[in-house]
This record gives structure tokens, sequence and C-alpha cells, in this order.
């Protein structure tokens, strides 16, 4: 899980007594109403009233700007989703559409948290073979069952067209994606 | 209040929160567990998640489906109404109020 996360921050390394703190300070980062100095100063006498050291400016800085990058790209993934799936609205969903939903957002996430490079679709292929297997689980006809497969698969494959069209992804990385997602097979 | 408290409730504040921020009110544990570290430095495991999340659900502040090894969450009136702070859930942190 720490792959590619490297080294802990020093606001990672306090200890457990400093968690209402720190998640204190994370609040502030995130309303954006105040300095990070200010903020900075004022988590370190807290920190020093529980004889913790102080964090440094550096470190703060290092953290205020993997927040602020976070937040950015929670917006941009929203704005996506909502641009992309006008059609689930909360009332018109199925166990279906419920998963696809969530699987176009965890394909945008990922996506957007690859810059563009060559991206492993961890999250999104976790849930859809989760679904799958919930289906194949289900007290169903082998009939009714290879048939919700299919509906899945075709569903979730348009969605993950739509994501690729709208992000520019390759036609060949879209179709490498579908496979590996839903075990489509490519069309000779 | 126990530090392990305050971050439950707090977390339980942020959970609900980042649910009505979706276009759909729903979100995945996974990605709520990724939000929780990135943004609020409440680094936990799913298992973690699943377990406020089956607690809001208790409370009636949200709704849970079960996809696997991954909670599908939807945030319900309720919730919402913590939200936006028409009532108040014994339990989650109370939203600071609008600037």
């Amino acid at each position: 899980m720490a792959e590619g996360r490297g080294r802990l921050s020093s606001i990672d390394l306090l200890p457990e007594e400093a968690r209402d703190d720190i998640v204190w300070a994370m609040a502030q980062l995130n309303e954006r109403s105040r300095t990070q100095e200010e903020i900075r100063c004022e988590l370190n006498e807290m920190l020093e009233a529980k004889g913790l050291p102080g964090i440094s400016k550096s470190a703060f800085n290092r953290k205020a700007v993997r927040v602020a990058s976070a937040a950015r790209r929670l917006a941009e993934s929203r704005a996506l989703f909502e641009g992309l799936a006008p059609q689930f609205t909360p009332e018109r969903v199925d166990q279906t559409n419920l998963v696809i939903g969530e699987l176009i957002k965890v394909l945008i996430t990922e996506m957007l948290d690859s810059d563009g490079k060559d991206f492993s679709p961890k999250g999104a292929m976790e849930l859809s073979r989760a679904y799958l297997a919930t289906i194949q689980g289900q007290k169903l006809s082998t009939e009714r069952r290879s048939k919700a497969v299919e509906a899945f698969k075709e569903e979730a494959g348009k969605a993950v067209d739509k994501v690729a069209a709208k992000t520019g992804l390759s036609a060949e990385t879209r179709e490498r994606l579908k496979a590996e997602l839903l075990g489509i097979q490519r069309k000779p | 209040m126990s530090a392990d408290q305050i971050i439950r409730e707090h977390a339980r504040l942020i959970i609900l929160r980042d649910l009505a921020e979706q276009p759909d009110g729903r979100w995945n544990s996974e990605a709520l567990r990724e939000d929780l570290e990135e943004r609020w430095a409440i680094t936990k495991t799913r298992e973690w998640v699943h377990d406020e999340l089956r607690w809001l659900a208790e409370m009636g502040a949200a709704t849970v489906n079960e996809i696997g090894s991954v909670l599908i969450a939807k945030l319900t009136q309720k919730g919402l109404d913590h939200v936006e702070r028409r009532r108040v859930i014994t339990g989650v942190k109370r939203p600071s109020p609008a600037e």
C-alpha cells in the first residue's frame, strides 16, 4: 500500500495522542480561511503542550500542497462524473447501475492519478470483479445469470468508452482496460 | 472524550459531507478511505471505514450496499440534515457554521 508514497512525513510519524490535533490542522487547511503559517503555529503550540516535537515549515508546506492537490483532483473527478453520468440520479438506480456509477468514479480518479502515464486500474478492477462474483453467487438459473453478467459487461464497457473519450485515452489502452476489467476480448 | 472518539466523530462528518458532495450522493468505501488519508490525514484501514459506515447506517444517516470487499454508501435525508445543520446526530461532529 505504501508503494510510491515514499517516506512518511513528520506529520505521519507523530504518535497517536497527536491525532486529534492533526485532524484539527487538516480541517483548518481544508477550510482555506487562515494562512498556513497561522495554522502551523497553533498546531505546534498544541503539540508542545503534549510534550511533542513541532512540525517544520517545510514539512507542513509539503502536507498542505498534498491536501490542496487532493482537493483539486476530487473536484475535477466530481465534475467529470457529473458530465459523464447524468443518468445516475439517486432515484433511478438499480444494483447494476450502482456498481457502474462507482466504477466510473474509480476509473476517473485512477486516470487523474496516473497523470496520463500508463495506469493500472486496481480499484476499478476490484469493483468489477467483486460485482461479477456477486452475480455468480446469486441463486439464478444459468441462463439468467449469464444474461446478468452480459448486461453488466455491456453497460460497464460503455462506461469505459465514455470515460476514455472524455479523458483522451488511446483506443489501445481502452481495449486493454476492457479486457482487464471485464474480460471482454478484443475483436479480431 | 478520547482522541479515538474525537477522530471517529470527525471522520463520520467528513464521510457524510463527502457523500453530500457527490453528484449522486454515493461513494465507495475505498475512495472514502483515500480521501480521509489524503485530505484529512486520517490514515485508517478499509475495515475501519467499513465500521464507521455501518455505524452511520445504524443511525440512519446513510445506507450501505456491500459489493464484494467494498461498501457503497449513500446519504439519507437524515444524514443530509446533519450536514446542513438542520438536526444533530449524536456521535457525529457538528459541521462548523456556514460562512
